[in-house]
């Protein structure tokens, strides 16, 4: 085992050869999703060497960026940053579209600094074993007497689980009048159920909550949901008033080698290609000539399947680039009672 | 008399059966089938060992990480030991700042260091190589040698060295062989904490590593960032296995070396 | 004693002044300028001024924040005293084998990440976990307990991850007592209790605040644990500063509640080292 690597910090670096690119992904499933669905066949195809890197962790970028010394090239952001462009400019290049040619990609997904690449869901996740009946919408998840039993809901984070505006649906504002957010009028709502809330920090721990029968229902994203199903746990998705999320790739700002990172966005957002992640990790495909390729025993995971992103609720981008700050520290302040 | 002796048995026990209960949930986790951290694991199998074993980066880090803990392990003790002697038997002014400085590390936010290390680091073109990560080691475990060999210090009974020079002997084979063994236990502490200290940092490891040198807590942390899975419980066993193998060694010929 | 021998030279006291400069040195250029770099965010982001500090003393859930980390640390380190003590004790005066069981029990949880040890300790504690279920089946119980997600979950973490800081110091400090000297007061007629309170216990004291020091110091920082194992009305200022910074990319305000922390923590260590001497465990004065 220690044959083969060398001698550690003692090997050094090769001499003259050209580093290979750096893609920054989430970690776990997503990175190996992103070296196996993307960067393998783009290395065959370009010759373009390329690694992954992760997690990806924005202070890191920040400090890179203000050093000047940015290691990474490609990344994954979300769509509230890439909706901030005030703030997305300080930390992205502008996608060069004379180089990712986007085709399939929705008009209103070719942003400014980022393009968008895969499309997922916050869903109400439920245990129907636990549970007499199936709950039908976030007010059902707010009925504790109908539906007794603990909730998953994010101890942090308002801008990727969405709690505030669960919280709204779940007290009766239609999904097309949540903008912009009575943030008093959620938390208010959320007291209602406090004490049948169980906060987690990150995805894998409301996960695990929903695994191990700790909780009847979630706010989690419907890729952990997918993958409960599928190992044959009684775990089940609500699609009803999904929240829709898409993550972006884009080219970090004083990146070397700009051109390449592009074209490995091209790549990986085409249509041949795009769902070629979605064999790894359940993200589906941005790319709508792309989703057509997806088996049907893994496509009805997904919430581009059917009608799904009909029922969405899609957030605004808009009050969420103005509003971040204050809806995170308003539920912050909630959180800590 | 023997009950007494009797309840501080039972009392070790339980202490024993506290400090390694976690341990012993993740070593039959990490034989689990299933994907996630779940106790009774659902099945048997090897597969996150092969991931370990097979995969050049978890070996490569793991050798990264040791050579990188000795080191720092070896230059804060020698940095820390010294500082422990100026601050416990020296006099001089600003003496409690320099006690505050010498403790601050420990008590700032890591992510806060990491960031102002980062910075900088990247200002000398140090970002990245090992030598950084073993100087961002070194400060954070500083203060861990010099609180132990601090107290060690403070137990040493002055007349022994008194004597020892009385006798004729210098200050250093004084501190050869009178001081040195006195606070020894304090120094190995300190050493050890500095070991430990840089083997598990992940925050300030992050911010200086890069994609081509990764210690192997960065490797983990990529690995469960999105998802704790059972491959972070087969290295834990990995670990403890190999640490409580070489420790027994090591009692078995010290021993033999004593008879 | 070796205050007397010191009085009697004050000039050896400050050759040996000496021995801190390398440390300093390499503390100041490797830490204290990327931190003051860093610090001083605090007051120039957004703008320039204290906005950053009014605005987390006028925030009364920050300030709450802080004090229960406070309160939370004292209670850790109350508890990791207790135990530490006798298990060091035992640890140092035990036979050579199980001293080594003792130590390598001590040393076994740093083999695997404190974010493994803490989700371990989730599967252990939680209403579906192991203590639950063999009371729920014992019959023991009707409904599972609560032991995680609450305070008693934090503290369980917590303890149990700082414990080595608190064994190890006072461990290594009984191991250099010369055991001669109890066994001298006894032989005077001491009870063993009185031996031990007069002449070990006062002996093993610099082990003791050593120890302190660490578990404190290391318990206001600690973030993840309470994260996994606490509720967040019980949340800890480590957290909140993670959120601000990595989060939410307000370095400013992030700076601003690292350098309260900071000034707070030594605040409370110099008052402490007045009451108490802790100071003694890390330079100082010694008590004779």
């Amino acid at each position: 085992m220690l044959g083969s690597t060398g001698c550690g910090i003692l090997g050094g670096q090769q001499q003259g050869q050209q580093r290979p690119l750096v893609f920054s992904t989430s970690g776990g499933a997503g990175t190996e999703a992103t070296r196996e669905g993307w960067l393998k066949p783009f290395t065959k195809q370009t010759g373009i060497e390329a690694v992954t890197q992760a997690p990806t962790d924005y202070a890191q970028l920040r400090s890179m960026v203000e050093a000047g010394q940015v290691t990474w090239n490609v990344l994954f952001i979300t769509q509230i940053l890439v909706g901030d462009e005030e703030q997305a400019r300080s930390y992205f290049e502008p996608v060069d579209y004379s180089i990712v040619k986007a085709e399939g990609i929705p008009e209103n997904l070719r942003r400014r600094f980022g393009v968008g690449a895969l499309q997922y869901s916050l869903v109400l996740g439920y245990n129907n074993e636990q549970l007499q009946e199936e709950p039908q919408s976030w007010a059902d998840f707010f009925d504790v007497e109908r539906f007794p039993g603990k909730r998953a809901f994010p101890g942090s984070y308002v801008e990727y689980y969405f709690p505030l505006e669960i919280a709204l649906m779940g007290d009766g504002v239609a999904p097309d009048e949540l903008y912009p957010l009575d943030i008093d009028r959620a938390l208010a709502k959320l007291d209602t159920i406090r004490d049948d809330l169980v906060f987690f920090e990150g995805a894998s721990e409301g996960e695990q909550l929903l695994r191990d029968g700790e909780v009847v229902m979630a706010d989690i994203y419907h890729s952990r949901t997918g993958l409960l199903e599928q190992e044959g746990l009684p775990i089940r998705t609500q699609w009803n008033q999904n929240v829709a999320v898409v993550d972006y790739l884009g080219v970090a700002k004083g990146a070397s080698r700009p051109d390449d990172s592009f074209r490995l966005i091209d790549f990986a957002v085409s249509a041949e290609n795009n769902y070629r992640y979605t064999e790894y990790n359940p993200d589906a495909p941005v790319n709508k000539d792309s989703a057509d390729r997806i088996p049907e025993d893994l496509a009805k995971y997904l919430p581009v399947y059917g009608d799904r992103l009909e029922q969405a609720v899609n957030p605004d981008l808009n009050w969420w680039a103005t509003n971040l700050e204050e809806a995170s520290k308003r539920y912050e302040q909630w959180l800590l009672g | 008399m023997s009950i007494y002796r009797l309840a501080l048995s039972a009392f070790g026990v339980l202490m024993v059966v506290f400090l390694v209960a976690p341990t012993l949930v993740l070593v039959p986790v990490s034989f689990s089938s299933g994907r996630a951290l779940q106790f009774p694991p659902p099945g048997f199998s090897l597969r996150w060992y092969e991931t370990i074993v097979t995969s050049p980066t978890w070996s490569f880090s793991t050798v990264v990480s040791f050579q990188i803990a000795v080191l720092t392990a070896i230059l804060a003790s020698i940095l820390g030991t010294l500082a422990a002697f100026g601050l416990v038997r020296g006099r001089f002014p600003g003496q409690s700042v320099a006690n505050a400085v010498l403790l601050s590390p420990m008590i700032v936010p890591v992510v806060i260091i990491a960031i102002g290390m980062f910075a900088v680091f990247a200002s000398w073109r140090l970002a990245g190589s090992p030598l950084a990560l073993i100087i961002a080691h070194t400060v954070l475990a500083l203060p861990y040698v010099v609180v132990n060999v601090g107290a060690s210090l403070r137990t040493v009974d002055r007349t022994l060295e008194a004597a020892s020079m009385n006798l004729g002997a210098g200050p250093l084979t004084t501190f050869r062989y009178v001081t040195l063994p006195l606070i020894l236990p304090g120094v190995l502490a300190g050493a050890l904490f500095a070991f430990i200290v840089s083997w598990d940092e992940v925050v300030v490891s992050i911010f200086l590593s890069s994609p081509f040198l990764q210690t192997l807590p960065v490797v983990m942390w990529n690995q469960i960032s999105e998802a704790v899975d059972p491959t972070v419980a087969a290295v834990a066993t990995l670990l403890t296995f190999a640490t409580t193998i070489l420790f027994a060694l090591a009692t078995f010929v010290q021993r033999r070396s004593e008879r | 004693m070796a205050a007397g021998l010191r009085k009697a030279s004050p000039r050896r006291g400050n050759r040996w002044a000496w021995f801190v400069l390398p440390a300093l040195l390499f503390l100041a250029v490797f830490f204290v300028y990327p931190l003051y770099e860093m610090l001083n965010r605090s007051f120039t982001e957004p703008d320039v001024g204290l906005q950053n500090n009014v605005a987390f003393f006028g925030t009364d859930v920050y300030v709450r924040v802080l004090i229960n980390t406070l309160r939370i640390s004292f209670l850790i380190t109350a508890i990791c005293m207790l135990f530490a003590y006798p298990y060091a004790y035992i640890m140092a005066h035990a036979s050579r084998r199980t001293a080594g069981v003792l130590l390598i029990a001590v040393l076994v949880p740093f083999w695997s990440s404190i974010l493994v040890r803490t989700y371990a300790w989730a599967v252990i504690l939680q209403d579906t976990g192991l203590i639950n279920s063999l009371l729920l089946g014992l019959g023991l119980v009707d409904e599972p307990l609560s032991l995680v997600r609450n305070l008693l979950g934090t503290v369980i973490g917590m303890v149990h991850i700082l414990m080595p800081f608190m064994v190890l110091p006072i461990y290594a400090v009984m191991k250099g007592i010369d055991t001669n000297l109890v066994k001298a007061a006894a032989n005077l007629g001491s009870s063993p209790l009185d031996a031990f309170r007069r002449v070990y216990l006062p002996l093993s004291l610099p082990g003791v605040f050593a120890g302190s020091l660490l578990v404190f110091v290391l318990s206001l920082g600690s973030y993840v644990t309470p994260a996994v194992l606490g509720n967040p009305d019980q949340a800890m200022l480590g957290q909140v500063i993670v959120t601000q910074v990595q989060s939410l990319l307000n370095w400013g305000m992030g700076a601003a509640m690292a350098l309260i922390l900071l000034l707070v923590t030594l605040l409370i260590l110099a008052i402490a080292g007045r009451i108490v001497n802790i100071g003694d465990a890390f330079g100082g004065r010694t008590t004779d």
